[in-house]
C-alpha cells in the first residue's frame, strides 16, 4: 500500500490540467458526500436506537415514582431457568419471604406445615392473580415445579428439587424419562399442595423461601416455554412493561392487583452493565440508582457514597480447599498450621475495606443457629502456626502453589495469602498459580490436577447450617464444588438434624455435626461473604437481604 | 478497473471462509466446557449440563460443530448463543450502537485531525503550532483507559455536563463522550500526518510556481498542497475506519455502549462460539472492504496509482 506522496508533475500539458481540475471537483464532490453520508448514517441509526426512550415518557399528571437498578443482562425470565434474581422478585412472588433476620413470613402462602419433616402441606391465598388475571391455584405451583425439574428441559435451578420425591424419574442417568411429574408433587385442592420428600428436611421451609424455582408460572406458559421466556407474565408486585429489550434496559410498573405487601414504587428500570465499575460512576452522578459494588471498590464506598451502602453478612464461605490426597497436606497439622498463619483481619481491612467477616467457624453468623465460632484453628498465631508445622515434620514440599481462577480479580486476596504464609510459616517458595477463568479452573480441580490450597467459596442457596455442611462435606453435596472431604458420621448428624423437632434439637445436630468435621480441618476457612450494595441520592429504604435487594421496599425521594 | 474490484471481492470471499474456520478453532480451542463457563462459581445439575451440550452440539467433536455453522450460515441462520438468543438478532441490536460510536469518532477524527494539521503546518513552529504538537503528544501517548475514565469523572460526575454511560440519551449527547475518547489517538495521528506532509509540500516547487503566478494562498493551501498532503491521512482514516469499529472494545465497556465490542468481550469470556464468529468475521469484513475503498480512493487523488491495467 506504498503511496507517492510528492508533488503532481511539473510542465504537464494543458490537457492533463484540464484533466486534473474536472478529477479535483469530482474529488471534493465526492468527500462532501462521503462525510455527508456518513453523518446521516449515524444520524439515522441514533434515533433508530434511541426510539425506545420516546415511549418511555408517559402522559402522566404526576412524575411516576421509578428508580433504577444496575444488572447483567438477564439470562432467563422464567424463574425456574437461569440466574437473573432480580428480575424475578420483581415479576413474581415467592411462598415465603426471609427477613435480613431471618424470619420466615408468608407472603403467598397461607402456611407450610409438616409433622415429620418429610411430608409437607402447603396452603396458599385466596385471590391472587398473574399479571393477566389468571388466578394463582396450587396446579400452577406444582407444574410450574415439574416443569423445572424435568430433566430434558435443562432448566438451571433443577437441582431445587433433587429431595422431592420422583425427582430421579424426571432425570433418569440415561435416556428419556418416562413421565413429566414428580410422584411427590400432588394437588390436594385449589389451594393446597402436598410434597413428599426422598427423606425429612427441617429446612425446606427455608430452601422453599429463597429458591426461585419455587415460583408458580401462568398456564400460558406451558404453551411455548420460549416465548414466555422473553415476556414472562408473573404474579410478583411488578409487571412488564412492554416486551423487554434485553441489550439495554428492561422495565417494569406496579401491579395494582397485587396482593402483598404494597410496593413503595411505581416502578423499576434495569439497567444493563457489562462492568459494575461503570455503575460505580454512574450512581455518583445519579445515572443509576441501585448497584452491586464491585470488590476493588469496597475500601472506597463509604467515602464515596457515605451512608448509602449497605453490606449485609450473606451465608457465604470463602475458603481454601485443600487437595487430602496430596501427602504433603494428609497431617491436619500441616492445614491447621496453614489456617494460623493467615490474618485475616488485616487481610480483610485492606483488601475487602473491612466490609467481610473472618471467619472462626464453618457456616456464618447468618446460618440459621450457627454460633459461628467452633473453629480452634482459624485465628492468627504464627507461633502456635510454626509449633504445629515442626510438630508435623515441617514442611519439605517445595513450592507450594496456591490455585485460583484468574482474570476475576481473586489476585491480590491470593497474593496476600500466599504473602502471609511465606513470611509466618518459613516456607520459602509459596506462589499464586491462576488458571484461565472459572470453567479452567474447575476443570483442574475435576481431574485432580490441583496440588496445593485452593480458592473455595460456596454461597449457601438458603441460610441453613446442614446446607452448608452437606455441599462441601458429602461426596454429591455441591458437585464440583465439594471439597473432597466425605464424613459420613457427620452426613449422619446432619440428618439426624434434618428429622429432628424443633429448632434447638436441629441446630445442636448440626452444631455437632460441624465441631466433627472441623476435627480433621478438612478446610480452612478465610471469611463470611457480603453483598455490597450502595444507592444513589434518589432512593431511600433499601434494605439489602437474601434476596438480595428488598425491591417492593425501595422509595423514591421525589 | 473492474477486474481488479472483481478480483478483490473473490479475495474477500476467500478471507471470509478462511477467518470464520479460524475463529471457530480458536474458539473451539479455549479450555473448558462454555455451558458451566454460563453458570461461572455457581453450581449446574450435571444432568442439566449434559442436556445443554447435547442441544447446541458440543457434544460432537469440531469438524461437525463447524459444519453445523457454516450450514447454518449458508441457509442465513448465525446460529443462537447457549442461552437461545439468535446471533443474528443481538447483531442487529448491537451494530447501530457501534457503528454511530465508530463513525461519529471517525468524522471528528477527520475534521479536527484536517483542522489542526492544516492549523499547524500554516503556523509552523509558531505558538499555535508548538501547542498542538504537544498536545498530540500527549493524546498519542496517554492509554485510552485513563482518558476514558477521566472524561467520564470531569464531565460526567462533577459537571453532570454529559451522561456518564449507556444510550438512553440518543445522538449525540450519550455518543459524543465516548466518542471523542475514541477519536483522541486518531485525531492527533491525523494532525501530525496532515501536519508533516503539508508542511513538505509547501515547500515544493509547484507551489513556489503557484504563487509566483499570483494564485491566492488560500487556492494554493486548499486546492494543491492540501490535496497532495491528504494521502498519508487517507491511508490512515481507511484503516482507522476497520479499526475503529473494532477498538470500540474498551470505550463501549468503559461507558457502557451495548455495542459489538461490548458483545464480543462477553461472549469470549462465555466462550459463546456462534457469537464470536459472527461478530469477528463482520469486523473483518467490514475492515476488507474499508481498505479495498481507501486502495481505489488513491487513484482519484493521485492519478500516478493506478488499478486500471493498461
Amino acid at each position: 500500500m506504498s503511496a507517492a506522496t510528492g508533488a503532481a508533475g511539473f510542465g504537464r500539458s494543458a490537457e492533463v490540467r484540464i484533466g486534473r481540475k474536472a478529477m479535483e471537483m469530482r474529488f471534493q464532490r465526492r468527500v462532501v458526500v462521503a462525510i455527508a453520508a456518513s453523518l446521516g448514517l449515524a444520524v439515522v441509526t441514533a434515533c433508530s436506537s434511541g426510539t425506545a426512550k420516546s415511549d418511555e415518557t408517559k402522559p402522566a399528571a404526576a412524575k411516576p415514582a421509578v428508580f433504577s437498578i444496575a444488572d447483567s443482562i438477564p439470562d432467563h425470565l422464567t424463574p425456574g431457568r437461569g440466574y437473573s434474581y432480580n428480575q424475578y422478585n420483581a415479576l413474581f412472588a415467592p411462598l415465603m419471604r426471609l427477613g435480613a433476620d431471618g424470619t420466615l413470613t408468608m407472603v403467598q402462602a397461607e402456611s407450610m406445615e409438616s409433622s415429620d419433616n418429610r411430608h409437607w402441606v402447603i396452603k396458599i391465598k385466596d385471590g391472587w392473580t398473574f399479571h393477566n388475571g389468571e388466578p394463582v391455584t396450587a396446579q400452577n405451583y406444582v407444574d410450574a415445579w415439574n416443569a423445572t425439574a424435568y430433566g430434558p428441559n435443562a432448566w438451571a435451578n433443577s437441582g431445587s428439587f433433587a429431595n422431592v420425591k420422583g425427582y430421579a424419574d424426571l432425570n433418569p442417568s440415561k435416556g428419556e424419562p418416562k413421565t413429566k411429574t414428580m410422584s411427590g408433587l400432588k394437588v390436594v385442592d385449589e389451594h393446597t399442595i402436598e410434597v413428599d420428600l426422598t427423606g425429612p428436611d427441617s429446612q425446606f421451609p427455608l430452601a422453599v423461601a429463597t429458591g426461585p424455582a419455587f415460583m408458580p408460572l401462568p398456564k400460558v406458559a406451558f404453551d411455548d416455554f420460549d416465548a414466555f421466556d422473553k415476556a414472562p407474565i408473573g404474579d410478583g408486585p411488578f409487571k412488564l412493561t412492554g416486551k423487554p429489550n434485553l441489550t439495554v434496559s428492561m422495565e417494569v410498573n406496579r401491579y395494582d392487583g397485587y396482593k402483598g405487601p404494597k410496593p413503595g414504587s411505581d416502578g423499576v428500570v434495569f439497567k444493563f452493565y457489562s462492568d459494575l465499575h461503570t455503575a460505580y460512576t454512574d450512581a455518583q452522578g445519579n445515572g443509576v440508582d441501585i448497584f452491586r459494588v464491585p470488590v476493588d471498590k469496597w475500601p472506597h464506598v463509604k467515602k464515596d457514597f457515605g451512608d448509602r451502602f449497605s453490606a449485609f453478612k450473606a451465608p457465604a464461605l470463602q475458603f481454601l480447599g485443600i487437595p487430602l490426597k496430596d501427602k504433603r497436606f494428609s497431617d491436619p497439622r500441616v492445614r491447621k498450621a496453614i489456617s494460623l498463619a493467615i490474618d485475616r483481619e488485616a487481610i480483610n481491612k485492606s483488601i475487602f475495606g473491612g466490609l467481610n467477616d473472618p471467619a472462626k467457624s464453618i457456616t456464618s453468623p447468618t446460618h440459621k443457629g450457627s454460633p459461628a465460632n467452633l473453629c480452634d484453628y482459624c485465628a492468627f498465631d504464627p507461633a502456635r502456626a510454626k509449633q504445629l508445622l515442626a510438630e508435623a515434620g515441617g514442611w519439605s514440599g517445595g513450592t507450594m502453589q496456591i490455585w485460583l481462577p484468574g482474570g476475576l480479580g481473586y489476585e491480590p486476596l491470593f497474593t496476600a495469602i500466599a504473602n502471609q504464609i511465606r513470611q509466618n510459616l518459613g516456607i520459602q517458595d509459596v506462589q499464586i498459580k491462576t488458571l484461565p477463568g472459572f470453567t479452567a479452573f474447575f476443570e483442574a480441580l475435576g481431574k485432580k490436577q490441583v496440588n496445593g490450597p485452593y480458592r473455595g467459596m460456596w454461597g449457601s442457596f438458603y441460610p441453613s447450617m446442614a446446607e452448608l455442611l452437606t455441599a462441601l462435606f458429602t461426596a454429591d453435596g455441591g458437585g464440583q464444588f465439594s471439597t473432597g472431604y466425605v464424613n459420613k458420621q457427620m452426613a449422619e448428624l446432619v440428618e439426624q438434624g434434618n428429622a429432628a423437632d424443633g429448632d434447638a434439637e436441629q441446630t445442636a445436630k448440626y452444631v455437632e455435626a460441624e465441631k466433627l468435621a472441623l476435627a480433621d480441618a478438612p478446610v480452612v476457612p478465610l471469611f463470611y461473604d457480603s453483598y455490597v450494595y450502595a444507592w444513589s441520592e434518589k432512593v431511600a429504604d433499601v434494605e439489602i437481604d437474601l434476596t438480595p435487594i428488598n425491591i417492593t421496599k425501595v422509595t423514591v425521594k421525589q | 478497473m473492474r477486474r481488479y474490484i472483481a478480483m478483490r471481492l473473490i479475495a474477500l470471499i476467500l478471507t471470509f471462509l478462511g477467518v470464520t474456520l479460524l475463529i471457530y478453532i480458536l474458539v473451539y480451542a479455549l479450555p473448558g466446557d462454555p455451558i458451566r463457563a454460563m453458570a461461572g462459581d455457581r453450581p449446574l445439575p450435571e444432568n442439566v449440563i449434559a442436556e445443554l451440550r447435547r442441544r447446541y452440539h458440543l457434544d460432537e467433536p469440531f469438524p461437525v460443530q463447524y459444519w453445523y455453522y457454516v450450514r447454518g450460515v449458508l441457509q442465513g441462520d448465525l446460529g443462537t448463543d447457549f442461552n437461545g438468543r439468535p446471533v443474528a438478532e443481538l447483531m442487529a441490536d448491537r451494530w447501530p450502537v457501534t457503528l454511530t460510536l465508530a463513525l461519529t469518532a471517525w468524522v471528528l477524527e477527520l475534521l479536527a485531525g484536517l483542522a489542526l494539521g492544516v492549523l499547524s503546518a500554516l503556523r509552523k513552529n509558531r505558538t499555535l503550532d508548538r501547542i498542538v504538537m504537544i498536545m498530540t503528544i500527549v493524546a498519542i501517548s496517554v492509554p485510552i483507559f485513563v482518558v476514558a475514565y477521566t472524561a467520564q469523572l470531569l464531565f460526567g460526575v462533577h459537571m453532570r455536563w454529559l451522561p456518564i454511560s449507556g444510550i438512553a440519551e440518543g445522538w449525540p449527547r450519550s455518543y459524543l463522550l465516548p466518542a471523542v475518547v475514541l477519536a483522541t489517538f486518531g485525531i492527533a495521528s491525523v494532525s501530525r500526518l496532515v501536519r508533516t506532509s503539508l508542511i513538505e509540500n509547501l515547500d515544493a516547487d509547484y507551489i513556489r510556481t503557484a504563487r509566483g503566478k499570483g494564485l491566492p494562498t488560500r487556492r494554493i493551501v486548499t486546492r494543491h498542497a492540501l490535496r497532495n498532503s491528504l494521502i498519508p491521512a487517507v491511508t490512515y482514516l481507511g484503516a482507522d475506519l476497520g479499526f475503529l469499529l473494532g477498538g470500540t472494545l474498551i470505550v463501549e465497556g468503559v461507558f457502557n455502549l451495548p455495542g459489538i465490542g461490548q458483545l464480543l468481550f462477553a461472549s469470549i469470556q462465555q466462550q459463546q462460539g456462534p457469537v464470536v464468529v459472527g461478530v469477528a468475521t463482520l469486523l473483518v469484513l467490514t475492515f476488507l472492504v474499508a481498505n479495498l475503498v481507501v486502495d481505489l480512493l488513491y487513484g482519484v487523488l493521485d492519478p500516478r496509482i493506478s488499478h486500471v491495467r493498461r
